[in-house]
């Protein structure tokens, strides 16, 4: 790094800011229940972004190739955003020990996941597991020229598990993922949980299309609704005012009931600082139905004129990306299975498929079930295929009919998320079992 | 390349011994509305090996060439631990280099950005548009591949990609629809497109004064990139032999030989597409690229494979192992996947559909084993054999193998489009696909 400050000073860049990140992953994959192969990975990136002649330029590599990063990063300046925004300066933060390497033996891995794959095979024949046990550790530095300087190493530990297979209604698909600094997450306790998800999943139920209150399950309400959200309020989305919450800020937009917050710290996604230097804070999205913030970066934020969310991320390579840390929503007081004791009929999603393809700037949510059952007078009575839900958040998430005790923590995309079971009222629903 | 890692591959006594370098530079321009708001560029080198032990596989990837002894050590030791060894079909051990003149090209950062900005003044000039992000990449890459069998495989590529989105608004009503172009001919095939983008803000805008579609179950003509996106993401991914390869209920669905359409019907996946954004000369196992017929005058012909795959179902290699990039492992991947055109022309299609919708334009899917759901940008009406009124928010699902057997008509008229594909957390992996109209019978249409 040493060498790159001898070159940014050499050409006289206005401001500048290194990004250095360097990761080692070990994983064990199963593979159709199979113990199938072991993953490694060693890797480095530095990214540099310069002020120059009052623009943004960027570069990185993977290499040790630095004059060509700092000539790069000069000639995309000459075309870059204005540079409106200044670096991070020097910056106290909390630090606490996420650092706790090779606590998960490989040998101890195997058996773990020969056990989970045997046990499905027993109760499922047709299921399979698809999935990782893995750590990986990684080290961030930031340094800028406006005095910013900050690294932080951590471990995170990951088990991801997915069901895929057949049983007698038909195919299925259920997925989880949970993460942890300070050691494993055993993958029983992951595999216990799918395995609730399939209460029921040998009967099939035939419900004609309609309207439909539907109770979204943590992973299916993170497909969907919180996807939406962060469409909603993605800095440049408002700043173009194309999204319905652009001058929203400050009004109610959802239930009274529903709280949304972006956490600094949650199980696997704790951190002290974000890809730009911004210390990390929890910071309410939705406080009681009201708007209380966009998402931005460092550029966005001064644009908007707010303060920045201080939760960008960098990939390989790439500029810092307007993200979230990590997403808690707040718990309602009922317990899932008074929710579902007490729902005259609707239906249960546990697993979405397709809701991506929604028009999430409009806020509209659509997806297929690919596990989810009919519940009537407070009983399941039946898986449901080939059936399609449809939605919009701003109407659908308005009036929240109940919200759960019962959370759950999951873990995506170096993200955590804790988030309870949500019913809400008259979404229509599609089926070809009958119109 | 290869002579620096020669000596390494064959230090393990292991059964076999495989390795992929990568040197990448990559450009990345995005503008939205009026402004450019990124630009960058990008090295990106690395390497992987994988190891094939007599008791597992083991992988490692690397950045630094030095490093390639660590990588693998710590791709074999552990391999020895597994109990499921992966044996290999045979694939002659090539030696070639492969440089198409079009990797040299130079075209300056003042170009692209040039163009970048003349698209998205031209969209921005309708009143209704309320945001235009254009996302333009480049990326030169240098492949080297050589295995303990002995592979030694040079092969050059340049990717580039321009993806224009438009968001037009009235009120609270958004519309969005997008466009992409995605080549290895170079950076002058994204140039001319002005009346694509005209057509498309048209689209968005007229999208703001359509209704949702009424959900039921409809007949359909499928647009082409809507058809090439349904035969790529609810078929093509099915017929990837690792999809299915352990699953004794998915290997009876999947068996070579049984009816999957009618008489018409062929798919094809073609690695050797010079030019298009899913060709390669080898795939990542060093395995030459093919035209594969997957699906032919109706009937399942042939899975695509790894050599893994190939090796426990007994069948022949067909090329399509790729890799994202060489942090990632080969799986079976598709190259450029279409429908063949048959003889139909569109007015045909019209005729015999009678009543229906158009549904046209991909607005991105997912599939679960045979089940798969797609977004459209829009549909219109089909009322007496006359395309009428347009409509918004219109979602497909249903069962692939119901829908291909529900193809009653294929057009005349193939139209290839580039993406990229996300399969296992490997993503963006370059393709292409496509396919002419189809009328499909019988198609759950949900609105919204």
């Amino acid at each position: 790094m040493e060498k790159l400050f001898d070159l940014l000073k050499k050409r006289g860049v206005d401001g500048w800011e290194i990004f250095y990140t360097e990761k080692e992953q070990y994983d064990l994959i199963i593979e159709a229940s199979e113990t199938k192969s072991v993953e490694s990975h060693i890797s480095r990136i530095t990214g540099l972004r310069v002020f120059y002649e009052g623009r943004v330029g960027f570069s990185s590599t993977t290499g040790d190739d630095y004059e060509d990063v700092v000539e790069a990063a000069i000639e995309t300046s000459r075309y870059g955003r204005e540079a409106i925004f200044e670096f991070p300066g020097k910056t106290e933060y909390r630090d606490p020990e996420r650092y706790y390497p090779g606590r998960w033996p490989l040998g101890d891995r195997i058996l773990e996941a020969r056990h989970v794959n045997e046990r499905l095979k027993e109760l499922y024949p047709g299921l399979q597991i698809q999935g990782k046990l893995g750590y990986e550790d990684r080290f961030v530095r930031i340094v800028n020229s406006s005095g910013f300087e900050g690294e932080y190493r951590k471990t995170v530990y990951t088990t991801e598990m997915l069901f895929m297979g057949s049983v007698e209604t038909g195919n299925l698909f259920a997925f989880s993922a949970r993460a942890r600094a300070d050691g494993p997450v055993p993958p029983v306790e992951v595999f216990e949980d799918l395995l609730k998800q399939l209460d029921g999943v040998e009967r099939r139920a035939v419900i004609k299309s309609g309207r439909y209150k539907v109770l979204f399950a943590p992973v299916s309400l993170l497909e969907t609704f919180v996807e939406a959200l962060m469409g909603g309020i993605y800095g440049p989305n408002v700043e173009s005012k194309a999204t319905p919450l652009y001058d929203k800020l400050g009004k109610r937009v959802f239930d009274p009931g529903l709280t949304v917050i972006d956490k600094a710290n949650l199980p696997g996604g704790e951190r002290p600082f974000d890809d730009e230097g911004v210390v990390t804070q929890d910071r309410f999205i939705v406080k009681d139905g009201v708007l209380k913030s966009f998402l931005t970066d460092l550029y966005y934020a001064r644009k908007l004129g707010v303060e920045p969310s201080g939760s960008t991320r960098r990939g390989g390579g790439i500029t810092p990306q307007i993200s979230i840390n990590n997403l808690e929503i707040f718990p309602g007081d009922r317990s899932l299975d008074e929710i579902i004791r007490k729902l005259d009929e609707g239906i249960i999603v546990y697993m979405p498929m397709g809701a991506a393809a929604s028009n999430f700037k409009q806020g509209n949510i659509s997806f297929n079930v690919t596990l989810g059952y009919h519940i009537k007078d407070g009983e399941i009575t039946g898986r449901v295929v080939d059936t399609v839900i449809s939605g919009n958040i701003y109407e659908n998430f308005k009036n929240v009919l109940s919200i759960s005790k019962e959370r759950e923590d999951l873990y995506f995309n170096s993200m955590a998320f804790r988030v309870p079971y949500i019913l809400v009222d008259s979404m229509e629903v599609v089926t070809k079992d009958g119109s | 390349m290869i002579e620096y890692f020669k000596p390494s591959i064959f230090s393990t006594g292991t059964e076999y011994v495989e390795l992929r370098y990568q040197k990448a530079k990559r450009t990345v321009i995005v503008s939205r509305n009026s402004n450019i708001d990124e630009v960058m560029v990008g090295y990106d080198s690395g390497g992987s090996v994988r190891i094939f032990s007599k008791t597992g596989v083991g992988f490692s990837s690397f950045n630094r060439p030095e490093d390639v002894n660590l990588a693998i050590d710590r791709a074999l030791e552990p391999s020895l631990m597994l109990k499921n060894p992966a044996p290999l079909k045979y694939a002659l051990p090539m030696k070639d280099t492969y440089i198409p003149p079009v990797t040299k090209e130079s075209i300056p950062l003042e170009e692209k950005i040039g163009l970048v900005k003349h698209y998205s003044d031209l969209a921005l000039n309708h009143k209704k548009v309320a945001q235009v992000e254009i996302q333009f990449m480049e990326k030169k890459l240098e492949n080297y591949f050589l295995s303990s069998e002995g592979h030694e495989i040079e092969e050059h590529r340049l990717y580039t990609l321009m993806v224009f989105s438009v968001t037009a608004a009235d009120g609270n009503l958004y519309q969005t629809n997008h466009l992409t172009w995605g080549t290895q001919k170079g950076f002058n095939f994204l140039i001319g497109r002005e009346s694509e983008i005209e057509d498309a803000v048209k689209i968005a805008v007229d999208l703001l004064r359509a209704d949702p579609v009424s959900g039921g179950i409809y007949d359909v003509i499928l647009e082409p990139t809507m058809g090439g996106v349904f035969i790529h993401e609810a078929f093509g991914h099915l017929a990837e032999a690792d999809m299915f390869y352990k699953n004794p209920v998915l290997l009876i669905k999947m068996r070579v030989g049984d009816r999957f359409g009618r008489e018409f019907l062929n798919v094809i996946d073609n690695g050797r597409i010079v030019g298009e954004y899913g060709f390669y000369a080898y795939d990542d196992e060093g395995v030459r690229s093919l035209k594969t017929f997957i699906i032919r005058n109706g009937i399942f012909k042939t899975r695509l494979h790894s050599r893994h795959t190939a090796r426990i179902l007994g069948n022949d290699l067909t090329g399509n192992a790729r890799a994202v990039d060489y942090r990632f492992p080969p799986i079976v991947r598709m190259s450029t996947t279409y429908i063949e055109p048959g003889e139909s022309t569109f007015e045909e299609m019209l005729d015999r559909i009678g009543n229906g919708l158009y549904v046209a334009g991909a607005g991105g899917g997912e599939t679960s084993s045979e089940l798969f759901t797609f977004s459209a940008v829009y549909a219109r009406e089909i009322k007496n054999g006359k395309l009428g009124r347009m409509l918004r928010d219109v979602r497909l699902s249903g069962n692939v193998f119901e829908t291909l057997m529900n193809i009653v008509m294929v057009g005349n008229d193939l139209k290839l489009q580039a993406g990229h594909c996300g399969k296992m957390s490997q993503v963006p992996l370059p393709v292409s696909g496509g396919a002419p109209h189809i009328l499909v019978r019988k198609m759950v249409v949900g609105g919204k």
